[in-house]
């Protein structure tokens, strides 16, 4: 056997990786495919019907903003219905609240929190939507469709991590090309969105979710003074608070129905206002539209329904009535928006826009301008698709063919698809010349309206559908590719390890000669292993497998641990020969039942998943006993965490810099003295390396949810026993063994922090803690504040080293912005908790800087390493709350002392009360009688309902917390 | 002597009992899914008149009637398992036959306990409500694998880690109650995997599918060690004259 050399063994395993890098990306490059989007901003040719000798360039955009409003008049033919817009954004409002679903109306206590709004949608002032918002389903890709009309690529969400500006042609750069002067209050994002459109803008930040009245007021405030004002077009108006009241308490949050009744305030004073101002300086039309809903956690991102309920009202159309029972059912995509706001507010739609215009907005129109207006976003749309295939042949069929012979409605259209559209389109527009031609001789009938009607919907609506499923068509050669190079890089990083295996067997059989007989048993654990891998790989294939992933998890890790106790038998000495022995078999099986314990009642903390998340679990528990329970619960975590590795180091008065001081010190000293504080045999490599996961648990403790302290904990607990598990069996335990151990704890612990595989159940909430923790660390590290990139990794660099950190850490990090202030108030807060110390705030802030100043540079070589991985992890994360990736925000250092204390806000009482299973016996006794055709059948089908007995155990019915407790807000300061 | 002495009377009893104990489990496991079956149209019926809306009464009561199913399998197994296994006792010079009962009756309890909790361990329900599915569920298991080599074994240390540690059987009767042992364990452990899925049958809830999945396993391997047993039944019996 040739032995490898150094070097060809690094550049092996270095093209392995690197081939895995390049199809990994490649893979993801095809997964996510980035939409072709037209470049260019739609102009007057766009009121020309599409040449199709694309011959289209007319030049004539740099004309004067006025100039080209009276252009865009003229050649529209439609007169402007309005010249003024609000936008009213209200972020994370679900249709459902306002129209009610599939014909009922909505929730009482929602119906009476927003009178004003119900009673426009009675009287028919107002029409509402359901406008089906596109995945993924956050704040900034949703607003980029209602202003452009396009859907962007699902990695939109990736990609726009530090929001830029948006280069797409889009409704707010029509406005401002036609001169209008927009305002806006709200959601910074628009602002980043639309750099130097605006006029006059106060952008609040997304980011401190646990504030929901500050973050609206910051809105409110300059209402009245905009709506009095007239040098204004475009009135935005963002408002986060209800999103927020979402992420804090779900959609049956008691502060839901409050923030309903402000936005109905809201809407109360904008829509006054309108109506004085009618008749006199022109008209306004009010939009009230919600970029997405939400789940009734109130978290977002997915496709749910729930997520993709987004509402679209218009407010203020003229001459409208509809009723009400109508307005529930109403359907529409979040992308129509754009081309009904671009034809009411005469500009040209944008290029990229795949919506329909929203038909019913457009009654108050003539007939000859409504069908203009259909055939205008035809002609978009034929633009849109004769880009998109290249082939869209309509040459050939020209218009002749159509005009000489009697056109017909009933024209069947399904061939080939290129033809099937222009089939389509010519179809339309010949029934539209026509109907001009007979309007014009005044013989135009109904009939032909409504069939020219017809035929531009059913143009627009299969066009629309196709280009929106094209947004998600996936290039399979892309995919493929990237899959064989990943499978190439796994041959060859396999075959490298069977190699230096060879090797390394040489050396184990030498070990192991003189205990053969072990050898043979030991290798259930192995097996098993491996096969968990199959099992894996198998249960992937089926999707209802992939949404329970954590009872996989968990069920993997416990067998292990099961096999584990099986093996500890094994190895016991067969006589009790030696009392050190026994004492050592002792610990391990302890050790095992304590794995075992610890990981039933993390399993038991959260009910992951999709079809059980009703099932009682330790944290609805929690949640429901109140307060108490939580702290209690968390104090003892903490406290627990602490004694156990900084015992030596602060004592009862600790303040928030030390905690992570000797958090670092204790960092380095432990992974220096690993080896002779544990009874570790120095061939295991692995273990010392393990030990940092380890101690950065309890600093993650700081950045989770009080509901999860516990969880941590014995996440913790188990990560320790594991080690000392396997550093007493001695060798007996392979390294890879151990490892995927580990591995298991850690998915296994993943899905226990209440974690899974949806977008949804990211909690933003959690992240807000992360940020500010996060950045304790990075500054720890690296004492430079202005770089923030490098100690961002800094701090990932702790937590990548451990492979249970790698879960908890995306579990953890969904936001990994850095904020200074944050720190400070998440540590007051501990200590109070604690009751141990309350220090000023003051004090912290300047100590702590003397302290990060005196450290420096810690492990810059570990930075460089896994800045990557920390990279792509931040990038997931950071866009998830659209945060800024820029410096710091700088906000005013003090404030913070005199708010109160946070801790009670994630106790807020659940109004809703756990399932009732045992109890349905009762309700569906009542139906028996209506029943008519078979009056003599309950008897015979009764026998069988009293027979079982009543359920003797009924549920206990969780303590509602008689005590509400107060809400405190974390109010920011207004930023500037 | 070693192990267990096999004269040809007492191994054609072996042969006689087992077959009969079989095929009675065979006909118990028949009538239970016949009262499952009838439950089920029952249910049924009672669906399409009823319009049950609540999946979870279906369910609950589904799980009763399965719950019966087990009792019965239970009992009707129980003084089998125990009476059978206490003829092969170890030292039967030493260990009266009764004491052998004795020893297996005593096991039922602290076998169930055990798998008790290995079954919480691995993610079993826990709860009031779940409570006599998790007891009628473990002292079917430890029917299946305590009680056997209670009867046998007793409480030496060493033979139960000869059978279920290091799975290294010896004698025909070490055979008889290690694999069916392990078959039922296993059986379980692969009975669990629908639970979790959506399919919303009222089979998926704990314990039926593992139930059957511990049956299941249980005959197969209860007919494996048959054939590994009969030839060195053969073997042996020469040996015997």
């Amino acid at each position: 056997m040739s032995q490898m050399t150094c070097k060809s063994l690094t550049i092996i395993t270095l093209a392995g990786v690197i081939i895995q890098m390049i199809g990994l990306s490649l893979f993801v490059w095809g997964f996510f495919p980035v939409k072709p989007a037209l470049t260019g901003v739609s102009g007057p040719e766009s009121y020309r019907a599409p040449a199709f000798d694309s011959d289209e360039n007319y030049g004539n955009i740099s004309l004067p903003p006025h100039q080209l409003r009276s252009l865009y008049q003229d050649l529209s033919g439609i007169p402007p219905s309005f010249d003024r817009l609000i936008l009213l954004v209200i972020d994370g409002l679900p249709a459902e609240f306002v129209l009610g679903k599939d014909g009922n109306p909505p929730r009482k206590a929602f119906m009476e929190a927003m009178p004003y709004t119900q009673s426009l949608l009675a009287n028919g002032m107002a029409i509402g939507y359901h406008a089906k918002a596109a995945p993924p389903t956050v704040t900034m890709p949703r607003l980029k469709a209602m202003v452009s009309g396009a859907i962007g690529g699902f990695l939109d969400v990736a990609f726009n991590f530090n929001t830029q500006a948006m280069a797409d042609d889009n409704l707010l750069g029509q406005f401002s090309s036609i001169g209008w002067k927009m305002v806006m209050h709200g959601d910074d994002t628009w602002l980043k969105l639309f750099p130097g459109l605006f006029t006059r803008h106060d952008g609040v930040s997304s980011f401190f979710v646990k504030d929901t009245i500050q973050v609206d007021q910051n809105v409110s405030r300059h209402l009245v003074d905009e709506l009095s004002r007239d040098d204004w077009n475009l009135l935005i108006l963002h408002y986060l608070g209800l999103d927020h009241v979402g992420h804090i308490g779900g959609r049956s949050s008691l502060l839901m129905a409050p923030k309903l009744a402000e936005m109905d305030e809201v809407v109360k004073m904008i829509h006054t206002s309108i109506l004085t101002r009618e008749n006199d300086q022109g008209w306004t039309l009010l939009v009230v539209v919600s970029d997405h809903g939400m789940t009734e956690n109130g978290n977002h991102g997915g496709s749910s329904f729930e997520e993709a309920d987004s509402l679209a009202l218009f407010v203020g159309l003229r001459g409208h009535v509809s009723d009400y029972k109508s307005a529930t059912q109403n359907t529409a995509q979040q992308v129509d928006i754009a081309p009904t706001l671009a034809l009411l507010l005469g500009v040209p739609i944008p290029k990229n826009n795949v919506g329909v215009l929203i038909a019913e907005t457009f009654d108050q129109l003539k007939d000859d301008h409504q069908l203009r207006a259909l055939e205008l976003n035809s002609w978009q749309l034929f633009r849109l698709l004769d880009a998109q295939i290249s082939c869209l042949s309509c040459a050939n069929i020209s218009l002749n063919d159509f005009s000489d012979g009697q056109p017909s409605v009933t024209t069947e259209c399904n061939d080939s698809l290129e033809k099937m559209f222009c089939c389509l389109y010519m179809n339309a527009a010949v029934l539209h010349s026509t109907w001009k031609s007979k309007k014009v001789s005044q013989s135009s009938s109904w009939e032909d309206y409504n069939s020219t009607v017809i035929a531009y919907h059913k143009f627009l609506k299969t066009a629309s559908e196709w280009l929106s499923s094209r947004a998600t068509d996936k290039p399979v050669d892309l995919l493929a590719f990237g899959v064989t190079a990943m499978l190439l890089s796994c041959l060859v990083l396999l075959s490298l390890t069977l190699h230096m295996g060879r090797e390394i067997n040489l050396i184990e059989k030498l070990h192991h000669y003189h205990s053969n007989n072990d050898m043979q048993m030991c290798f259930l654990d192995e097996i098993f292993v491996l096969g968990v891998i199959l099992i894996l790989v198998i249960s992937m294939a089926s999707s209802s497998m992939v949404e329970e992933e954590h009872y996989i998890w968990h069920f993997m890790s416990s067998t292990l641990f099961l096999i584990l106790l099986r093996k500890t038998v094994q190895l016991l000495p067969a006589q009790n020969s030696l009392s050190k022995g026994t004492k050592n078999f002792k610990f391990q099986m302890c050790s095992v039942f304590v794995l075992l314990i610890s990981g039933r009642i993390l399993r038991g903390c959260h009910q992951g998943g999709v079809n059980w998340t009703h099932l009682p679990d330790i944290s609805k528990w929690l949640e429901n006993s109140g307060g108490v329970h939580v702290k209690t619960v968390q104090l003892v975590s903490v406290k627990y965490q602490e004694n156990a590795f900084a015992r030596s180091s602060y004592g009862a008065t600790i303040s928030a810099q030390m905690i992570y001081a000797v958090l670092g010190s204790t960092t380095v000293g432990t992974a220096v003295l690993s080896p002779w504080f544990m009874p570790i045999q120095i061939s295991k490599v692995g273990s010392s390396r393990d030990i940092y996961s380890s101690i950065s648990v309890p600093s993650d403790l700081l950045l989770q949810q009080p509901i999860n302290a516990m969880p941590i904990l014995l996440l913790l607990v188990q990560i320790l026993t594991s080690l000392l598990h396997f550093s007493y069996s001695g060798l007996h335990h392979k390294e890879w063994v151990e490892i995927s151990t580990l591995y298991f704890l850690g998915m296994a612990g993943h899905f226990a922090l209440g974690n899974s595989n949806s977008l949804a159940t990211i909690d933003v909430a959690g992240a807000f803690i992360v940020r500010g923790a996060l950045h304790q660390e990075c500054q720890f590290r690296t004492s430079s504040p202005d770089n923030a990139g490098l100690s961002l990794s800094g701090s990932a660099d702790l937590k990548f080293n451990s492979i249970d950190s790698i879960h908890n850490c995306i579990a953890v990090n969904e936001e990994s912005f850095i904020c200074l202030e944050c720190i400070f108030s998440e540590y007051i807060e501990l200590l109070q908790k604690n009751q141990e110390l309350v220090v000023p705030a003051a004090f912290h802030r300047i100590s702590f800087k003397n302290m990060a100043a005196l450290k420096h540079c810690f492990l810059l070589s570990m930075i460089v390493a896994f800045s990557l991985s920390s990279f792509q992890m931040s990038m997931a994360a950071r866009n998830l709350l659209q945060a800024p990736a820029g410096p710091l925000p700088t906000l005013p250092p003090m404030p913070k002392v005199a708010l109160p204390p946070m801790p009670s806000i994630p106790t807020l009482p659940q109004a809703t009360l756990p399932p009732l299973p045992t109890l349905p016996n009762q309700p569906t006794l009542p139906k028996l009688p209506t029943l008519p055709p078979m009056p003599a059948a309950p008897k015979v089908t009764l026998p069988p309902l009293p027979s079982n007995p009543i359920p003797t155990t009924i549920p206990s019915i969780p303590n509602i917390p008689s005590t509400i407790p107060t809400i405190p807000f974390l109010s920011p300061p207004p930023s500037t | 002597m070693p192990n267990v002495g096999l004269d040809n009377n007492l191994y054609e009893n072996i042969v006689e009992t087992i077959v009969r104990s079989v095929r009675n489990e065979l006909e118990n496991f028949k009538n239970q899914i016949k009262a499952e079956m009838t439950e089920n149209m029952k249910l049924r019926h009672m669906i399409a008149m009823d319009d049950i809306r609540n999946p979870k009464k279906v369910k609950l009561e589904s799980i009763e009637g399965d719950d019966d199913g087990i009792n019965q399998l239970e009992v009707t197994m129980c003084p089998l398992v125990i009476l059978f296994y206490s003829c092969f006792r170890k030292n039967p010079e030493k260990c009266s036959y009764l004491k052998a009962v004795i020893r297996g009756v005593l096991a039922l309890p602290i076998g169930a306990l055990v798998n008790a909790l290995g079954a919480i361990a691995l993610g079993a329900p826990v709860g009031i409500q779940y409570f006599p599915k998790t007891v009628n569920w473990s002292l079917l298991m430890s029917l299946f694998t305590f009680v056997p080599a209670a009867s046998v074994f007793g409480s030496s240390w060493e033979d139960w880690r000869r059978i279920f540690a290091h799975t290294k059987p010896n004698a025909s009767v070490d055979y008889m109650i290690c694999l069916p042992a392990h078959g039922a364990v296993i059986g379980a452990w692969f009975g669990a995997w629908p639970m979790p899925l959506d399919w919303e049958r009222p089979w998926q809830e704990w314990p039926i599918c593992v139930s059957y999945g511990a049956m299941a396993g249980y005959l197969i391997t209860m007919v494996l060690s048959f054939v590994l047993v009969l030839p060195r039944g053969r073997q042996q019996h020469p040996k015997a004259d």
